[in-house]
C-alpha cells in the first residue's frame, strides 16, 4: 500500500494531447475515481500510472520514490481490466495464483493465499473450472482476487463493472467497496458512470480534454461544481441563463431543489420563476416532471404524492436561493 | 427466422458437394487404381492385388524417396516456423497501419509465379556465377559443389515459398490473442520472456500447430521447386509418382504411391493434432 503522486505528468501523442501537465496525490489507502467522458484522458493517466504509457513529462511516485522508468511487472501493481482478461488456458486457481508464481512464492504458501482469497470472493468451489466456465460476475470476482493476491501497492480498475448488467453492477460496486475498505489499498478506479462514482469514491477527479476540471469528495463535486461541465456531467442540473456583474453566466439548480408552488404560495425568501408543464414520468419511487420557462427547459423532481399537475398547465417554480450554484458561462 | 435459418442452410450445399464429392470421387479412383497390377502401356489388370503397395515396400528406391521427402518437409517446415514465428508475433503487435502495409507487401510476392522465383535462384547460383564465385573465392562454398541438384537447394526453394505463407497464418494466430492478456501477465509481475511462456506461447500452440501442418502437407506434395532446383537428382515422392505416370505409364504404382503419402501424412496430422489436444487445456477452448 502506497500514497500516489503524480508531479506535472502529461502525454502528447503527436497532435494529440491525451493529457496535459496534471499533479495529483492520491493518499494511503484512498479509493480516488478517475470520472469523465471517453477521450477525456482518465485511461491515460491509469495507464501512467500501470507504466505501460510513458508519460512526455512529469513524473509518477510511489510512498515518494520516483517509479516513472520502472517497468510495469517491477512496479508491484495489482489490475482489474475491463473485460477482466483473465487467461482463458488456466484455471481459476492458476489465474488467481499467477502473480504468485511470477513472484516466486513457494508452493505451499500460493496453496494457502489462492484458498483465502476464494474464500475472501465467496467462490470456494470454482477452482479448477477456466474462465470460460463460470459468469461474467464471477469472472469479475476472479480479476479481483488476481490482482491483489500479492498484495500491490496500488490497485488499479479500468471500468470493471462495465460488462456486467445493472443489478449485478449495482451488487458489485458494495462488494468491491467493503473489499477495498477491508484490505485498505490505494485504489485508483477509472469510469464514466457518475452514479458508480459516487457510490465507491473517497474522492472523485472529474476529468475533462485531458485535465482534471475538478477534484474533492462526492458531497462536493455534487453539491458544489466550480464549473458548467462537472455539474452537468456528474448528476442532472437545470441552467438558467443570468448575468452577474455584467457576465453572461448560469445559475445552476438540482431537479429535487426545484419546487411547483401549490395553494400555500412561495415559500419566504425563495426566488420564483412561472413554467408551463410540458410531460411527466414516473419512475416509481419519483416523478420527473419537464417543464418550459421561457426559452429554457427545465427539470424537477419530486415525490408522487407532493404535486398533481397537468401537462400544458401553466405553473410557479420556487427555490432556496442557497441551493443554486452561479457558474461562469 | 426459421424459413431464413433454412435457406442459408441451403446455400451450404452446393460448395460441400464440390468440394467434398471432388475429393471423395478422385480418392476412390485413384486408390482402386492403385490394387491393380500394371501390365505395360498403361494397361492395369483386372485382379485385385497388393503387388504395387508390396513393390513400394521392397524397393528401396521407393522408401529412400519416401524419407527424403518427410525430412525435407519436416526440416523445411521447422526452419521457417523458427524464422517466421517472432515476425509474425511482432506484426501483429505493431500498429495496425504499418503491419497492414507490410502484409500487403508479403502477399504481393505471391503475384510472382512459382517458376519464376525458382528459375531466378537457378540464375543466381549458377556455379559460374557472381555470387558462387564469391562465395568460393571467400572459402565458404566447395569448389564441386553444384546448388542444381544439391538437397541444399530444394530445401531453400521450399523455404522460400514457405515463409510468405507462413508469416501470414501465424499473423492471424497472434491477431487472436488480445494484448490485454500479455498487459494482465505483465502487470502481475511476467516479465517480457515469462508472458511468451505463459501467456503467448500456449495460447497460440493450437493455431502453429494447425499451420505448420498446413504447410507440412502442402510440401511434402511440392512438385515445381523440387523438379527445378533438384536437377532430377532429388526424387521426392512427387517426382516418383510425375515419373511413374508419365514416363513408365504405370498408372497402379503412381496411385499407390500417391496413397502412401497420403497415409502417412494422414497419420502425422493426427498424431500431432492428438498430442497437442492433451498438452494443453487451451486446445479446448480456442480450437
Amino acid at each position: 500500500m502506497a500514497r500516489v503522486g503524480l508531479l506535472g505528468v502529461s502525454k502528447q501523442y503527436r497532435e494529440h494531447r491525451a493529457l496535459l501537465p496534471t499533479d495529483l496525490d492520491i493518499a494511503d489507502g484512498e479509493f480516488l475515481t478517475l470520472l469523465g467522458p471517453s477521450g477525456c484522458g482518465k485511461t491515460t493517466m491509469l495507464r501512467i500510472i500501470a507504466g505501460f504509457v510513458e508519460p512526455s513529462t512529469g513524473s509518477v511516485r510511489f510512498d515518494g520514490e520516483d517509479v516513472t522508468r520502472v517497468a510495469p511487472n517491477r512496479r508491484a501493481i495489482g489490475m482489474v481490466f475491463q473485460d477482466y482478461a483473465l487467461f482463458p488456458h488456466l484455471t481459476i486457481f492458476e489465474n488467481i495464483a499467477f502473480g504468485l508464481r511470477e513472484r516466486g512464492w513457494a508452493r505451499v504458501k500460493i496453496h494457502a493465499r489462492v484458498s483465502e482469497l476464494l474464500d475472501l470472493i465467496k467462490l470456494p468451489a470454482i477452482a479448477r473450472r477456466l474462465p470460460a466456465e463460470i459468469s461474467g460476475g464471477q469472472q469479475q470476482r476472479v480479476a479481483f482476487a488476481r490482482a491483489i493476491a500479492h498484495p500491490p501497492r496500488v490497485l488499479l480498475m479500468d471500468e470493471p463493472l462495465g460488462a456486467l448488467d445493472l443489478k449485478l453492477r449495482e451488487a458489485m460496486q458494495f462488494e468491491l467497496r467493503r473489499l477495498q475498505r477491508a484490505l485498505g489499498i490505494t485504489t485508483v478506479y477509472v469510469t464514466h458512470d457518475q452514479t458508480e462514482a459516487m457510490n465507491l469514491s473517497d474522492r472523485i477527479a472529474v476529468m475533462e480534454a485531458g485535465r482534471i476540471r475538478q477534484i474533492g469528495l462526492p458531497r462536493d463535486i455534487y453539491d458544489r461544481p466550480t464549473s458548467r461541465f462537472v455539474a452537468e456531467f456528474v448528476g442532472q442540473i437545470n441552467l438558467l441563463p443570468t448575468q452577474t456583474r455584467g457576465h453572461a453566466g448560469s445559475l445552476a439548480i438540482r431537479p429535487q431543489h426545484l419546487a411547483i408552488a401549490n395553494g400555500a404560495g412561495i415559500p419566504e425568501g425563495h426566488d420564483s420563476l412561472p413554467a408551463r408543464v410540458l410531460t411527466q414520468v414516473f419512475t416509481g419511487n419519483l416523478v420527473h416532471i419537464q417543464l418550459q420557462a421561457q426559452d429554457t427547459l427545465l427539470t424537477v423532481e419530486t415525490r408522487p404524492s407532493e404535486h398533481d399537475v397537468a401537462e400544458g398547465e401553466a405553473v410557479t417554480l420556487h427555490w432556496h436561493p442557497d441551493r443554486c450554484i452561479v457558474l461562469g458561462a | 427466422m426459421r424459413a431464413a435459418g433454412r435457406f442459408w442452410g441451403l446455400l451450404l450445399i452446393p460448395p460441400a458437394l464440390f468440394s467434398g464429392g471432388l475429393l471423395l470421387l478422385t480418392q476412390i479412383v485413384f486408390l482402386s487404381a492403385s490394387f491393380h497390377a500394371d501390365e505395360g502401356l498403361g494397361v492395369a489388370g483386372q485382379a485385385f492385388t497388393w503387388e504395387n503397395y508390396q513393390q513400394v515396400w521392397r524397393d528401396p528406391e521407393y522408401l529412400q524417396s519416401l524419407g527424403l521427402t518427410l525430412r525435407l518437409a519436416a526440416l523445411v517446415v521447422l526452419v521457417t516456423l523458427v524464422m517466421t514465428w517472432p515476425v509474425a508475433y511482432l506484426l501483429s503487435r505493431t500498429s495496425p497501419r504499418i503491419a497492414m502495409v507490410l502484409i500487403a507487401a508479403i502477399i504481393a510476392t505471391s503475384f510472382v509465379t512459382l517458376p519464376i522465383k525458382t528459375l531466378g535462384m537457378v540464375i543466381l547460383f549458377a556455379t559460374d556465377g557472381a555470387l558462387m564465385r564469391s562465395l568460393r573465392a571467400l572459402g565458404l562454398a566447395d569448389a564441386h559443389f553444384r546448388f542444381v541438384g544439391s538437397f541444399f537447394a530444394v530445401a531453400v526453394g521450399y523455404t522460400h515459398l514457405a515463409i510468405s505463407f507462413m508469416v501470414t497464418m501465424l499473423f492471424s494466430v497472434f491477431q487472436a490473442i488480445p494484448q490485454r492478456l500479455e498487459e494482465a501477465a505483465t502487470i502481475h509481475g511476467a516479465t517480457r520472456l515469462r508472458v511468451l511462456w505463459r501467456v503467448v506461447l500456449p495460447l497460440s500452440l493450437p493455431g502453429t500447430v494447425s499451420a505448420t501442418l498446413v504447410l507440412f502437407n502442402l510440401l511434402t506434395g511440392a512438385f515445381v521447386s523440387a523438379v527445378l532446383l533438384g536437377g532430377g537428382k532429388i526424387l521426392t515422392l512427387s517426382l516418383l509418382i510425375q515419373r511413374s505416370l508419365i514416363l513408365f505409364n504405370e498408372y497402379g504404382m503412381a496411385a499407390a504411391l500417391a496413397g502412401v503419402l497420403l497415409l502417412l501424412v494422414l497419420l502425422v496430422n493426427i498424431v500431432s493434432v492428438v498430442a497437442v489436444s492433451r498438452l494443453t487445456p487451451a486446445a479446448r477452448v480456442i480450437a
